[in-house]
């Protein structure tokens, strides 16, 4: 080879290299806004334009994040004891935690769901699953406290929840973990055909919105995943992915991922009214919790349910078909208007939407190619509304604008596209930071989405923040899609694993905010309502302090009488009227948590003493310029004292 | 033919010693890179092929490919990593030889010897490759079209970019062989020594 030529192979060497390097700059390009910081500044003083309420996954919480700012405004604690506030620890908020199971201090939150009315976001409560040990969790939007907490009969794991109709008529459970109905010892290997899935209906009572189990529908004994209720034409079904229609019970990842073609099931929850009102449904034996918080004494009951209506598909005909869907389907969602039911085929790299028309039409002309246990199958190609081509891989949840956009989040490419609806065509992608679980556009899974951003939550986070050690908190983006283009703005991290997140606008929720509790409404027994009430009351080995908290002393703040063996109850009532004083209240040696009391409140304290002596309480929120003088003793005496019961303040 | 019955001269002995002693470098240096590019892999997911041993992750690299039924990588199963070294160690044995004997005989028996082996180690390679890609687990999770990975050059493959280039290993042979070829060559064309010394100093230069 002549020199010449060497020297143009080491230029054109030298050119690929570089040609190389500037492609992988570009691929690697993040598309921030340049304005992203004027969007995304919330000037100190002013507030956020959207609340919204991110599942906290493992944390068993809710976190409430401002948006556009990312600021975590709150942490609600909904399934899991929360030793801040004091949540799940005192005497009236322990009932909220109890199921069939016994006190449980823990729960894995999924999917936040926000009350709707007419299809669109009303504000007044947000609804939230626990996954672990089924439950749904209602919280009140004026108090941003968990109010009530129902348990889900014959279910094993409540994943697709807690999902709403269009009113809120019901919310939906539905068993992730098929397991045997009724529950019994039975070999595992025997699964196919004895374990069943369930989903449930749970009512909702349109004024207090207590819930309540309405029926139950027994299902083939496949994994129920996600789900989405209909809306305008659709109202009156809900949408149900299913995977592993394999019904593998041991090495689901691949015995679970075999068939090309998992289902969605459609159930039509009026036709299951109209069964139930013949008698079709069944009333049989169930063991499952119902827990209120009363609103005036701030007080939660516990009670336990006996019994439960099943429906079954063989006694209802049509309540229920399925629509084959590719492949092991996570999310399933309903466009505004509809019409269009979208699964997230997980491991396949198309997304093959369903239409509801199209789907009435078939079961009306009998398009059906089989039957699962009875379940009819419709034909794919019937129900077919059309497909997005090479959309991305491992598509998993959708949300929705008013422009008929689709944001589909995709895990394994980890990015968000938009396609429009009815062409099918992929309009724009924007890669999200790292491996995106669900996404959320606010009002994006109801009649009314509010096209301002979608926030992405993502479920690996790496080298987004500065390094805590190896756990990491979830890191969330969030993307404007005002415009033609996506258009990424802040990163912000999360609390726990936030899976689905709901956003409305402020002013649905903020006008409705509490600031106290009226201490005149207060009704709970143990209250003193004025420092004239406070006293020490014996009942046995239970010595109950009815006491009071006010700027910056307790009362009583001298106690004697109580003997080793007692069991101390401190009733602390917080005579606060003013906004944002609360009172927390702590004693030497106490087992659970604070007790964070809110103006007008009453929350109780339980202290079993375990030694002779003096002890101090105090007060453990900075509650004013005295706040290190509010505090007190209580003098524990050896078992066979005779000392009587005595207390005061100031004397 | 004077330059196959003279014995080297002393220039082409010392290029040829460079040469027997550059593969070497493949005991110290991967021999092949491969590099996977996906957002979730912000720090980098990389594999190198050495000659004795497979370099970087691995274990991550086979967690990934049983969602597509790729086989996972096992050092124990490759012959390849037992033969190599012991042929590169050949390769520089010979090539020592060639410099002791100064034989323009054993110098081409030692280019055309270096060159098969070359030859039939990218083919080897490339079959590797070939086999990787189209032998997949019938009950992966996830089916894929058959793909065979790169041997040099960019492929993108599921969520990944792939680029595949040599290592220093690589390129000490590769730069071994070309450095025998050319001293063949110029003892071949029967240049004078030292014309042929300056031109293969503007040449290596």
């Amino acid at each position: 080879m002549s020199k010449a030529s060497w020297l143009r192979l080491i230029v054109a060497a030298l050119v690929i290299t570089l040609g190389v390097v500037v492609v992988q700059a570009q691929r690697t390009q993040v598309r921030v806004a340049d304005d992203a910081a004027e969007h995304t500044h919330v000037a100190p003083g002013e507030h956020d334009d959207f609340y919204a309420f991110l599942s906290g996954g493992y944390s068993g919480q809710i976190s409430v994040v401002g948006l556009p700012s990312g600021r975590t405004l709150r942490t609600i604690p909904v399934f899991s004891q929360w030793a801040e506030n004091g949540y799940g620890y005192t005497e009236e908020t322990k009932p909220l935690l109890m199921t069939s199971q016994g006190f449980l201090a823990w729960d894995d939150s999924h999917h936040s769901q926000l009350s709707q009315t007419d299809g669109v976001t009303d504000g007044r409560w947000v609804f939230i699953n626990g996954n672990n040990t089924p439950r749904i969790a209602r919280i009140d939007l004026s108090t941003f406290e968990t109010k009530e907490i129902i348990e889900i009969p014959n279910t094993g794991g409540n994943h697709a929840s807690p999902f709403t109709t269009e009113n809120s008529e019901y919310l939906v459970s539905a068993t992730r973990f098929s397991i045997p109905y009724p529950q019994q010892d039975i070999p595992i290997a025997d699964y196919e055909g004895n374990f069943k899935g369930m989903i449930s209906f749970i009512a909702v009572e349109p004024d207090t919105g207590e819930m309540s189990v309405d029926f139950q529908l027994l299902m083939p004994g496949f994994d129920y995943d996600v789900s989405h209720c209909g809306r305008g034409p659709s109202h009156g079904w809900c949408f149900f992915s299913s995977y592993n229609t394999e019904e593998a019970h041991t090495l689901l990842e691949v015995n679970a991922s075999q068939r090309d073609k998992d289902f969605v099931a459609a159930v039509n929850w009026q036709r299951a009214n109209e069964c139930l009102a013949d008698g079709a449904g069944e009333s049989v034996a169930a063991r499952y919790a119902h827990n209120m918080i009363d609103e005036s004494s701030g007080i939660a009951s516990h009670e336990m349910l006996e019994e439960v209506t099943l429906l079954t598909p063989e006694a209802c005909s049509g309540v229920v078909y399925f629509l084959p869907t590719p492949k092991s389907p996570h999310g399933v969602d309903v466009d505004p208007s509809g019409e269009y039911i979208v699964p997230g085929g997980k491991l396949s790299a198309t997304i093959a939407v369903h239409s509801f028309s199209r789907m009435l039409e078939a079961i009306e002309n009998g398009a059906v190619s089989g039957d699962a246990y009875g379940v009819p199958i419709l034909e794919f190609e019937s129900v077919l509304a059309g497909e997005v081509e090479r959309a991305c891989l491992g598509p998993l949840h959708n949300e929705f604008d008013t422009k008929g956009n689709v944001y589909t989040s995709c895990f394994l490419t980890s990015e968000i596209i938009k396609w429009k609806l009815g062409t099918w065509e992929i309009v724009d992608r924007i890669p999200t930071f790292y491996s995106i679980g669900h996404l959320l556009v606010p009002g994006g899974d109801s009649a009314q989405p509010w096209d301002t951003y979608v926030v992405a939550l993502n479920k690996i986070t790496k080298d987004r923040y500065l390094p805590t050690g190896p756990e990491l908190a979830h890191s969330a983006q969030l993307i404007d899609i005002s415009g033609d283009r996506m258009q990424m703005l802040l990163d912000f991290p999360t609390q726990g694993e936030p899976h689905y997140g709901q956003a409305l606008p402020a002013e649905l929720v903020s006008e409705n905010s509490l600031r106290i509790f009226p201490l005149a409404e207060n009704t709970h027994p143990f209250a003193a309502k004025t420092e004239d009430e406070t006293r020490v009351e014996r009942d046995g080995s239970d010595v109950h302090v009815y006491m009071t908290a006010i700027r910056s002393h307790f009362a009583p703040d001298v106690i004697e009488g109580v003997k080793l063996g007692d069991t101390v109850y401190f009733h602390v009532t917080n005579l606060e009227q003013d906004w944002d004083i609360p009172h927390g209240f702590a004693t030497y040696g106490m087992e659970g948590a604070n007790a964070l009391i809110m103006p007008g409140q009453t929350l109780t304290v339980k202290w079993t003493p375990q030694d002779v002596g003096v002890f101090p309480f105090y007060c453990t929120d900075f509650c004013s310029a005295l706040h290190q003088e509010m505090q007190g003793y209580i003098r524990v005496s050896p078992a066979d004292s005779d000392l009587a019961l005595s207390w005061s303040v100031g004397e | 033919m004077t330059s196959t019955r003279k014995p080297l001269r002393w220039p082409f002995r010392v290029l040829i010693l460079v040469a027997a002693l550059l593969p070497l470098a493949s005991f110290f240096f991967p021999l092949w890179h491969y590099d996977f590019e996906a957002p979730q892999y912000p720090e980098g997911l990389a594999m190198s092929i050495w000659a004795y041993k497979l370099g970087g992750r691995v274990d991550l690299i086979n967690g990934l490919n049983h969602y597509v039924g790729f086989m996972a990588l096992d050092e124990s199963e490759f012959i390849e990593f037992k033969v190599l070294p012991v042929l590169i160690g050949l390769v520089v044995l010979t090539g020592l030889g060639v410099v002791v004997s100064g034989s323009f005989r054993w110098l081409r028996a030692w280019v055309v010897g270096f060159t098969v082996f070359g030859v039939v180690a990218l083919v080897d390679f490339y079959r590797w490759l070939y086999t990787f890609g189209h032998t997949t687990d019938p009950r992966a999770i996830i089916e894929i079209e058959e793909y065979t990975p790169p041997i040099i050059g960019e492929s993108a493959f599921m969520n990944f970019y792939i680029t595949a280039f040599p290592g220093i290993g690589a390129v000490a042979l590769i730069a071994a062989l070309v450095l025998g070829i050319i001293v063949l060559a110029l003892v071949w064309i029967r240049l004078p020594g030292r014309e042929a010394l300056a031109k293969t100093r503007a040449v290596v230069i």
